[in-house]
């Protein structure tokens, strides 16, 4: 399959106030054609710095980014048509309407006449916006800004979307209205590089996921991958009746287990990576005459994968 | 008791928002290299003036020392009073940046200071800056005491007159910034305000003074509430001549002292109307920061629009370069901006209705008209100066601020594109300021050319009063009369100031544009580029001026590049250009041994041309470099 976005020891210093400040450090990262890669990070990771580069905004100070294989940079003007880049935040028009704001930009990507008029009420209706068009842009929800960013990318047809926190701030209902947005964007094969703090959300619409932390890309793959990675020394949730310290000393000494944790008089029982079979915690407990109130595994979705793969450390 | 004295203290040296800034500001380079720089400029303009005066040529006696030193004494006094005037809308800025900067707004509303402690803190901390700046200049002064010549009660005066509009302004800030008027408009509007106000009040008052006739002028009643007249009472009160307290006994004692003190009453009347400012703003800065969240010009808007302006309006057509559009369009719709500019425009036609209608009424001669008609354009092109680079200044940084800049830096637009646009969309912004003096102009000559000696037509006919004889227009002779006749405003004009206003603006559009994106925050891009205009009129019509009324026809060239200068020689050449149109000027027919007129008129006409291509070359070289470094300008920024 053909690469969309690719990034080779993409490094980027900032100097600030003297000091200099590594926000990315040899970023390697490969997406493909049709692609949704979801980008996950601490505050400060990098992710938006890695957004801004490939939208052209930046230029790297070491290694090279890549859009449909031409090098941001030196060939930034074949690029510009080819992405559609939605910033963090909402840049809106003081006195203009959405219509207005929408051919604006359409202008900008040189779409004139008949097929201006054409583009702005498709995109309209697609993200369904249609009867907010003599709105005015600055007196729109967040919501339906954030839906209006979509429209304005989706003007010039691009082949790449680089989406930097879109559903940040938003209510749940306007989040399910962009995500399903984003899917129907999907279904139309577009590449899309989503960067987002809402991880349930990342890993319902994206099919690939990449962590980076302080700079570095710490894991790149499949969700179920990521998932996969972050269950190796799995983690069970037991309890007991009474005596649950003992309990706890008791699973410590046990081999196969890393290490015990007691929340709320529940035990956090962490298996070493090796360990496959579950059983014989119940086991040791029953014989040992505790009587067990619950034992589960504990669930591995991307927010815990997330979890186990960071540090939490940022810049 | 200790509560108490740490309450009053909190109104004053202990106000926790004066320290915040004392402490900051002190640390910050920018304000030590701006005192420095007001002190060089000050020290600058002592070595000129001494140099320059008969002192400086070899000190003859003690007397030509204090002469020296009177002069030097005004010309400084005039430059830190300018400084005041044209620093006032920074302490708008800070206000109203701080009024929208609610949370932290909010976050002092929150404490248990008072209404007064904040206010007053407000103030402190905006004056602060100023009276820094004013104590730098102290020294300067002490030097001229040491010459002789000037009294220590005309310089504490002369602190005071400029003490006092600082302190008048700041309250004005204040103000606006509680009651909610303000946007970040407001600051350039405090330009407007004050250009018009200060030329307008000056202009009348030169002309119900005496100044240029025989004998010194007079004090007027208009001396007291205009701070440069009143300080000129106080540098020059040998040619601004205060009335004699007892030649008014007849008077109220109020207006008496008003009249024969003008430089006093100048001071208090601005201190109380401060007073009168920070008073209300004290008492209502809770109640309506909990009323309402909205300006008073919105909520007023929002009214006369019946809330449709908010809630939408049918699109407008956008043009194929959308940079262009945005700022052509955007700006100049029905919005506050182009309500002000429309609201400018009417102002001055009828103020040029006005002026021609005295002039057909016979209360102005053709000399009064000129000096008025020069005033209106002094005003208008100070006006559109500043329109112009306001809006350009902002152009680029606004866009930064609104995050929109990104927006279309993804797009393909160029910069060379971006840069055009911006100033093609400027220029058509900016046409209409263009067009008022022009159409002013226009207006003058056409009711010449119809008036009496052209035309052969009575006052009153042309101004519809009496029908047109049926005798016909006697053409005989015509151009004999066109020639011969005292023009109010050369018609050659017509072609040369609306041409040499649209270079001038597209000049100071390209200036405030240059700063727009060297600086990221507007109101230091506005306040920069406003500046540097300022001081490069100023040092051009310094030149403009001295060779314009000192050097025969070589000085008609070099006033033609400096803008204020071009304007009064081609609208008042027999005042601003003496030694060439004067009395006794080379091309004044009167004026024994003189060449003809047009040949004068011819240089002037061939300078204007030659200035505004030179102003066209400067913008042309300007908009390369700004499309050259572009690219790397905004990087760095990101970076």
């Amino acid at each position: 399959m053909a690469v969309s976005i690719q990034t080779i020891n993409l490094t980027k210093r900032y100097n600030s106030g003297g000091k200099a400040l590594l926000a990315l450090n040899n970023l390697n990262l490969t997406i493909e054609d049709g692609d949704c890669f979801g980008f996950i990070g601490p505050n400060g990771a990098g992710k938006s710095t890695t957004i801004k580069i490939l939208a052209t905004l930046l230029q790297p100070t070491w290694g090279e980014a890549r859009i449909c294989n031409y090098v941001v940079g030196y060939e930034s003007r074949k690029i510009r048509p080819l992405i559609g880049y939605v910033p963090d935040s909402f840049g809106a028009y003081e006195d203009m309407v959405v219509q207005e704001y929408l051919e604006f930009f359409a202008a900008a990507y040189d779409i004139n006449g008949a097929k201006r008029k054409q583009m702005v009420d498709d995109v309209l209706n697609l993200t369904d916006l249609a009867y907010k068009r003599d709105t005015m842009v600055d007196a729109l929800s967040k919501g339906m800004q954030q839906r209006l960013s979509l429209a304005r990318v989706l003007l010039h047809d691009p082949k790449v979307l680089l989406l930097d926190e879109p559903a940040s701030g938003l209510d749940p209902r306007a989040r399910i209205e962009i995500r399903e947005l984003l899917k129907e964007l999907k279904k139309m094969g577009k590449t899309i590089l989503i960067s987002s703090h809402i991880l349930p959300e990342l890993a319902d619409l994206c099919n690939k996921v990449g962590i980076i932390e302080r700079g570095e890309l710490i894991f790149a793959g499949t969700v179920e991958a990521a998932v996969r990675k972050a269950s190796l020394g799995q983690m069970l949730l037991v309890s007991v009746t009474e005596r649950t310290a003992d309990a706890a000393n008791l699973l410590r000494q046990t081999a196969g287990v890393a290490g015990v944790a007691i929340d709320d008089g529940v035990m956090h029982v962490t298996l070493n990576a090796d360990v496959t079979e579950i059983y014989f915690v119940a086991e040791k407990l029953v014989a040992a005459g505790y009587r067990l109130t619950l034992m589960r595994e504990e669930e591995v979705n991307l927010e815990t994968a997330f979890m186990r793969l960071t540090k939490g450390a940022v810049q | 008791m200790a509560s108490a004295v740490n309450e009053i203290l909190k109104l004053g040296p202990g106000n926790p928002i004066l320290l915040r800034v004392v402490t900051a500001g002190g640390k910050r380079l920018r304000h030590a290299f701006t005192r420095w720089g007001y002190l060089g400029l000050l020290i600058l303009v002592l070595l000129v003036a001494l140099l320059t005066s008969s002192a400086g040529e070899g000190a003859r006696s003690l007397s030509d020392l204090a002469k020296a030193s009177a002069q030097v004494f005004a010309y400084i006094s005039y430059v830190q009073l300018g400084m005041i005037c044209l620093l006032a809308p920074v302490f708008c800025a800070a206000a109203i940046t701080q009024e929208r900067d609610a949370q932290t707004y909010n976050i002092l509303l929150a404490t248990p200071l008072t209404n007064l402690q904040i206010v007053l803190g407000s103030l402190f901390s905006r004056l602060y800056y100023i009276v820094a700046l004013l104590l730098s200049g102290v020294p300067v002064f002490a030097i001229t005491l040491f010459y002789g010549g000037v009294t220590a009660g005309a310089i504490s005066t002369s602190f005071a007159i400029a003490m006092s509009t600082a302190f008048f302004t700041g309250s004005l800030a204040i103000a606006i910034a509680v009651f909610r008027l303000g946007s970040g408009k407001t600051v350039f509007w405090f330009y407007v305000f004050n250009a018009i106000y200060l030329v307008g009040i000056f202009l009348i008052d030169v002309n119900i003074s005496g100044t240029g006739g025989t004998g010194p002028a007079q004090t007027t009643w208009l001396t007291g509430i205009h701070p440069f007249l009143a300080l000129q009472s106080v540098v020059s009160p040998s040619s601004y001549v205060t009335p004699d307290p007892t030649s008014l006994t007849d008077t109220w004692w109020g207006v008496r002292w008003y009249l024969a003190y003008p430089a006093q009453a100048y001071i208090a009347i601005t201190s109380i109307a401060s007073l009168l400012l920070v008073g209300p703003s004290a008492i209502v800065l809770r109640r309506i920061a909990q009323r309402s969240e909205v300006g008073l010009w919105s909520f007023v808007r929002n009214i006369l629009m019946r809330g449709k302006e908010a809630r939408g309006r049918k699109s407008r057509t956008v043009w194929n370069n959308p940079v262009a559009w945005r700022e052509a369009a955007t700006r100049a719709g029905f919005s506050g901006r182009g309500i002000a500019r429309w609201t400018t425009i009417s102002v001055g036609l009828s103020a040029a209705a006005v002026i021609l209608y005295f002039y057909h009424a016979g209360k102005l001669d053709v000399a009064a008209t000129r000096r008025f008609l020069m005033g209106l354009f002094v005003v208008e092109f100070s006006v559109a100066l500043l329109v112009a680079t306001n809006t350009s200044a902002s152009a680029v940084t606004r866009e930064r601020e609104s995050q929109t800049l990104d927006l279309l830096l993804v797009t393909p637009i160029t910069s060379r594109y971006y840069l055009w646009g911006k100033l093609r969309g400027l220029v058509s912004f900016m046409l209409p300021f263009a067009a008022l003096p022009t159409l002013t102009v226009l207006v003058v000559i056409l009711y010449d050319v119809a008036v009496g000696t052209a035309l052969g037509m009575s006052k009153e006919t042309v101004m519809g009063f009496v029908p047109p004889s049926p005798t016909p227009v006697q053409l005989v002779g015509f151009w004999q009369r066109f020639n011969s006749r005292e023009w109010v405003v050369w018609p050659e004009t017509l072609i040369s100031l609306p041409l040499l206003l649209t270079a001038m603006m597209a000049w100071a559009c390209m200036l405030g544009l240059q700063l727009s994106l060297k600086w990221s925050k507007t109101i230091v891009a506005v306040m920069a580029s406003v500046g540097m205009l300022a001081g490069i009129c100023s040092l051009l019509g310094l030149c403009g001026f001295t060779a314009a009324s000192h050097v025969k026809g070589f000085g008609l060239f070099v006033a033609a590049f400096s803008p204020f200068t071009a304007i009064c020689v081609m609208i008042n050449p027999q005042e601003y250009a003496a030694e060439s149109f004067g009395a006794t000027g080379m091309f004044n027919p009167a004026s024994t041994d003189a060449y003809p007129e047009s040949i004068g008129r011819a240089i002037l006409f061939i300078s204007i041309l030659m200035a505004i291509a030179a102003y066209c070359l400067l913008v042309w070289t300007m908009y390369r470099s700004m499309v050259k470094n572009f690219d790397m300008i905004i990087r760095r920024q990101h970076s």
